[in-house]
């Protein structure tokens, strides 16, 4: 009997965990941490015990189910918590973080399993005799090591494939497929031979033939490969495992690919008509633009129209335009093959470019609709626009006006791409997923050329993502604490600050640009940078900028460098109107210009919040949020949606 | 191909507002995330500066999702970043904000001292209307969902 293909498989066919409501395709990861962080967050939503050995931290563990692969299937994600929750005895709730994205978690408080003075090894028993229960297909040693569990789809059994049993390998792997055996191998000498490599967008995948590889080898192969930070999949039917490097950036992606050949080749012999040398030769020519062999070279750049300013009318073609007689064809298949390019000729260079050219027109167009859904100001025919240029303001410049619209583009894509996998498009989701990994490439590079520009720009950034990773709970433990209850990150923030703002080389806009790095989160004028989180820590450091900004204001010229409004205490907030769009919203019809959806929203919004401070509010609001509460727990009377009756039957009066 | 879909939904809102929306399938994900994107709230906002005595105001727009906890740190009673919530639109000294100010905000944005009022009357009545008859069947099912599980320990 063949043996089905199998991605990621456990190592030992024993119960897994299933969804029964939602078909699922994609795995499950657990995930487990160890916390170690002083209580200077009252706000955390972790709230653990002290230790009985007298420090001053408290400390615990979350255990998460990395759950990214399926947050378009709230079902599956219900009936994954419940299955958590029969198998463990714990409640895993929805969580996001920063680093992880969403995943269900659940802490183990300091009082569950802290005795005596072995904290540590009692924390990591606790959290792996957690996941274990988990996952009873797990033989896991190691903490912080991720493991995939695949979720079976309904109908299907909790075990693995008939066929798919374990090679031979004596010491089992928590983190390997397990490889079919179909047959005794009838070849001496064990080989791979590389069959394709290909690029999509930032992606590279490269395929092995394994029908001449000894099985006990395969297990080997694959924890190699996964070691290295690439996806490995073995193709039993085919006989094939598949390299894949799918990080943002094609350069990452094919140093992956390279170090997985040079680590495979410690282990096997490569065969077949492409042996190590020639592979490495031809991914070392396509990392340095040459091309693969049988992959035709990347178009010409053609620039017909010029570029536009954002917000600016279209200009004549100017002389910059190539006239050309081969104008570069726009390619048929739907995938994002090309790259786009930010320039920035000079650091102080006044217009920062972003170029489209290389891209198919209908990927332009995708990505030109994403930015004119973002506000930008584009004029009506954007058919031959093929660069985009942003130029310096006095508060702002071009580079990192660039950033901001390649993340605008990012997020459009990624809506795109959701709204495209919900409606079963899948043709549709895989170029837009193509495309946000070449937009995802440009931003990483457009990333590095802002962060020259301003170096001290930064290093804030590397600290606030620091300090964001602290906040969420994951890296307090290593980074540690000072006297003063900062962490390091937090400490070296500030002090980076007072260099920054002492620093008469440092110009207004480039210091302006640091405090929009740490200005508030998802702060309108910095969709760039996702600010500082733990509004605490923010405090503080807005605080620190102000008081080293008053200070260096004496030595240096500081006027129209950002101030942050200082803290005040408000006794008194009322709503008195709705903007859309930072405008007025128009005054036609009942909502002032709102869809009936929208102002409903503002409503409730409204009136929730106004239920949390009493007194401020009018004595209707605080009936009603209180209705909205006491809703859900009474039977036939106030409905939480508050003003709708019902009466025994359960229709709508 | 599989990609990492980061969802911004939970990530910065209140967790109690985000329990309390859970219950509205009106207010769904993508629904508040394209409301905060392209409306605010007009807060007018009164208080103290941080000595504690000089008085201040301020017109404040907050993105819906946002109001819940900038009601919450009032609550509190301590001073805090109002900017942390949203944007300052204008601010100054006093008790109240002067009669220039209100007009401004009232040309750019609109004024409207009994918004909150409207505002309550205008999600009651969204309720009733048959437009809402989704949202009803929604709440239907859990009422009898709890009433089934009512009668069943009964």
């Amino acid at each position: 009997m063949p043996a089905p293909e199998v991605e990621n498989e456990p190592a030992k066919p024993v119960e897994t965990l299933q969804a029964n409501t939602q078909s699922i395709v994609a795995g499950v990861t657990i995930v487990e941490y160890v916390l170690d962080y002083k209580n200077h967050n009252p706000d955390s939503p972790i709230k653990l015990a002290s230790l009985g050995d007298g420090a001053n931290h408290k400390s615990g563990i979350s255990v998460r189910v990395d759950i990214n692969k399926i947050t378009d299937n709230p079902d599956a994600i219900k009936a994954l918590q419940e299955k958590l929750l029969n198998e463990t005895g714990k409640e895993f709730t929805l969580h996001e973080s920063k680093s992880q994205g969403t995943v269900l978690k659940h802490d183990i408080g300091g009082e569950e399993i802290l005795t005596g003075n072995d904290k540590a090894q009692k924390i990591v028993e606790a959290a792996k005799d957690l996941v274990k229960k988990a996952a009873p297909t797990l033989n896991q040693s190691m903490i912080d090591t991720r493991i995939d569990i695949p979720v079976l789809t309904p109908g299907s059994t909790n075990k693995t494939p008939d066929a798919a049993t374990k090679i031979g390998s004596s010491k089992p792997s928590a983190t390997a497929a397990a490889p079919a055996s179909p047959t005794e191998p009838t070849f001496e000498v064990s080989t791979i031979a590389p069959t394709e490599y290909k690029a999509e967008g930032a992606n590279r995948t490269l395929t092995f033939d394994t029908s001449k590889t000894f099985p006990s080898e395969l297990t080997k192969i694959i924890d190699t490969i996964k070691s290295e930070g690439a996806r490995a999949t073995y193709n039993a039917k085919d006989n094939t495992i598949t390299v894949t490097a799918q990080s943002s950036s094609a350069t990452t992606n094919v140093a992956i690919i390279k170090d997985v050949v040079e680590a495979l080749d410690k282990i096997t012999q490569f065969g077949g008509t492409v042996g190590k040398d020639t592979l490495l030769a031809g991914i070392t020519g396509e990392e340095a633009g040459k091309g693969m062999a049988g992959k035709p070279a990347p178009a010409p750049t053609t620039n017909p129209s010029g570029p536009v300013k954002p917000g600016a009318s279209p200009k004549p073609a100017p002389d910059k335009s190539t006239p050309t007689t081969d104008p570069a064809p726009a390619p048929a298949e739907p995938t994002a093959e090309g790259t786009i390019k930010v320039l920035r000729d000079e650091l102080n260079s006044k217009n920062v470019d972003i170029d489209l050219s290389q891209l198919s027109k209908r990927d332009r167009a995708t990505i030109l609709n994403v930015l004119k859904n973002a506000k930008y100001d584009f004029p009506q025919d954007t058919t031959e626009l093929t660069t985009v240029v942003f130029s310096d303001t006095k508060k702002r410049s071009g580079g990192v006006q660039a950033l901001e619209a390649l993340t605008d583009i990012d997020q459009g894509l990624e809506k795109a791409f959701t709204q495209a996998l919900s409606s079963g498009d899948k043709e549709k989701a895989e170029r837009l997923g193509n495309l946000r990994n070449t937009v995802g490439s440009a931003l990483e590079e457009a990333q590095k050329s802002a962060d020259i520009a301003n170096p001290y720009l930064s290093i804030v950034k590397g600290l606030v993502k620091e300090i964001n990773t602290e906040t969420d709970g994951m890296a307090a433990g290593a980074a540690g604490f000072k006297e003063s209850g900062r962490t390091d990150a937090h400490e070296n923030l500030l002090i980076t600050i007072n260099k920054a703002l002492a620093d008469p080389k440092v110009d207004k806009r480039a210091m302006n640009e640091i405090a929009l790095a740490i200005s508030p989160p998802e702060n309108e004028k910095n969709k760039s940078n996702p600010g500082i989180t733990d509004r605490g820590i923010m405090s503080d450091v807005r605080e620190h900028w102000n008081k080293a900004r008053d200070h260096n204001s004496k030595e240096y010229d500081m006027d129209g460098v950002t101030k942050f409004a200082p803290a005040r205490k408000v006794t008194e907030s009322s709503a008195v109107g709705v903007s859309q769009d930072g405008g007025k919203a128009q005054e036609a019809g009942k909502f002032g210009g709102l869809s009936a959806k929208q102002w409903m929203i503002v409503a409730a919004c409204t009136v929730l919040s106004g239920g949390v401070v009493g007194g401020a509010m009018a004595y209707g609001a605080i009936k009603l949020y209180n209705n909205i509460k006491t809703g859900r727990e009474n039977l036939g009377g106030v409905s939480p949606t508050a003003g709708v009756n019902t009466n025994d039957s359960g229709r709508t009066l | 191909m599989i990609y990492k879909l980061p969802s911004i939904y939970f990530k910065y809102m209140d967790e109690e507002l985000a329990k309390l929306l859970s219950e509205y399938p009106e207010l769904s994900k993508e629904n508040l995330e394209e409301i905060d994107e392209h409306i605010a709230v007009i807060m007018m906002v009164k208080g103290t500066e941080e000595d504690g005595v000089t008085p201040f105001w301020s017109f404040v727009a907050i993105p819906p999702t946002q109001l819940f906890g900038f009601k919450k740190a009032q609550a509190r009673g301590e001073a805090f970043f109002v900017d942390d919530y949203g944007e300052i639109l204008i601010t100054g000294q006093g008790k109240e904000p002067p009669p220039e100010a209100i007009e401004e905000i009232r040309a750019k944005y609109g004024f409207d001292p009994d918004f909150e009022k409207k505002a309550m009357q205008q999600f009651t009545d969204f309720k009733k209307t048959k437009d809402d008859e989704k949202q009803t069947g929604f709440l239907m099912a859990k009422i009898k969902e709890m009433k089934e599980k009512k009668d069943k320990k009964e």
